[in-house]
């Protein structure tokens, strides 16, 4: 066996249940993402609040969130046009928050199949941590499908459209969500999604050396690359350990 | 309703580099890849929760009911497996310490 030495947690394409048409795939996928609105939409509306702000028009609010969907990079790239820095460092910022979605694809493509329905390049229009989470787990117990992650995502793609809309309509009369503390909601949601897909040594130390380098190198260099640094840093670390307990 | 030139190059900038950071990882993932790096694609979602975790939890002026929260919220995550109850309660913790200032 070359790369499914721990048959107990690996995802394997052969070995994948069938799944169901490509409509109840997506159905299913949006269904699974459904408890992550809570928190996308009153970030998406805080957001478009932001932007607004920063001198956006309403059309190029929406025009970001419609184009450019992505939570934490389109927040960073307002945040930093209000505190008046140029497009070459909000562009650099905003990329830094991306790459990881890099490593995202990379993970992916180790179960989904070669053709899928809708083609890559849809699937690659729209990715939420969350979408990515849900998938994963769902590939891990052997139900993973494109339409799936398809569902997953694209339900929080609307989900942030649509609050970005509303936040430019009604934001003014919230209050902030961070100032209420309800950020944590996230940190809270990839835990409950993490915990059930931690079952062995290496996943437990991966783990721990991920989030201890996240939080380290975060001052030096900046949550995006930190980010990105933590998880290539972590999982090489977890193939080392993993041949170290596999080979004969 | 005004889009103005600069504001619309840094969008279409971000959404066309966005998006190549989606798509370039499921490209070159569906090749072949060494077993190596199958083994350590394997890992990924594992780190990149934590490292998303951390940071978010690990707030110094408020750690305490953050890291209550998030051990309710595993709790019933791991013993349910439903994600809303997951959130809902670790939501409800969250803000009840929050009111009693903890």
């Amino acid at each position: 066996m070359s790369d499914g030495d721990d048959p107990s947690h690996r995802i394997d394409r052969s070995t994948a249940l069938p799944t169901l048409g490509y409509a109840a795939e997506v159905r299913r996928g949006a269904l699974a993402t459904a408890p992550f609105i809570a928190g996308v939409a009153p970030f998406g509306m805080a957001y478009a609040v932001s932007a607004l702000a920063a001198g956006f028009s309403p059309l190029e609010t929406v025009l970001f969130s419609v184009l450019a969907c992505s939570g934490s990079a389109q927040m960073a790239s307002v945040g930093l046009a209000a505190a008046g820095s140029g497009p070459v460092a909000i562009v650099l910022t905003a990329l830094g928050l991306s790459l990881r979605h890099v490593l995202y694809g990379l993970s992916l493509a180790t179960w989904l199949p070669r053709s899928t329905q809708p083609p890559t390049p849809v699937l690659a229009a729209t990715v939420f941590d969350e979408g990515f989470g849900v998938a994963t787990r769902e590939a891990q117990n052997g139900r993973g499908s494109a339409g799936f992650l398809f569902g997953a995502n694209g339900l929080l793609y609307l989900t942030w459209v649509a609050a970005t809309v509303a936040g430019i309509v009604v934001g003014q009369l919230l209050p902030d969500p961070e100032a209420i503390g309800l950020d944590v909601i996230f940190p809270l949601s990839f835990l409950a999604l993490l915990l059930p897909m931690i079952r062995t040594g290496p996943d437990v130390i991966v783990a721990v050396a991920a989030g201890a380098a996240a939080l380290i190198l975060r001052s030096a260099w900046g949550s995006g690359p930190a980010i990105v640094i933590a998880i290539a840093g972590a999982a090489a670390l977890g193939a080392a350990l993993d041949r170290g307990e596999t080979s004969p | 309703m005004t889009v103005s030139r600069e504001h619309l190059a840094l969008i279409v900038v971000l959404a066309i580099l966005i998006y190549l950071t989606r798509i370039v990882g499921l490209l070159l993932g569906a090749r072949q890849v060494p077993p190596v790096v199958a083994r350590a694609l394997h890992y990924v979602p594992i780190a990149a929760f934590t490292a998303l975790i951390v940071p978010g939890l690990a707030v110094p002026v408020e750690i305490a009911p953050r890291l209550v929260a998030a051990v309710c919220t595993g709790a019933v995550a791991l013993r349910l497996g439903k994600l809303w109850a997951a959130l809902l309660v670790g939501m409800a913790v969250y803000w009840g310490l929050r009111a009693a200032g903890v």
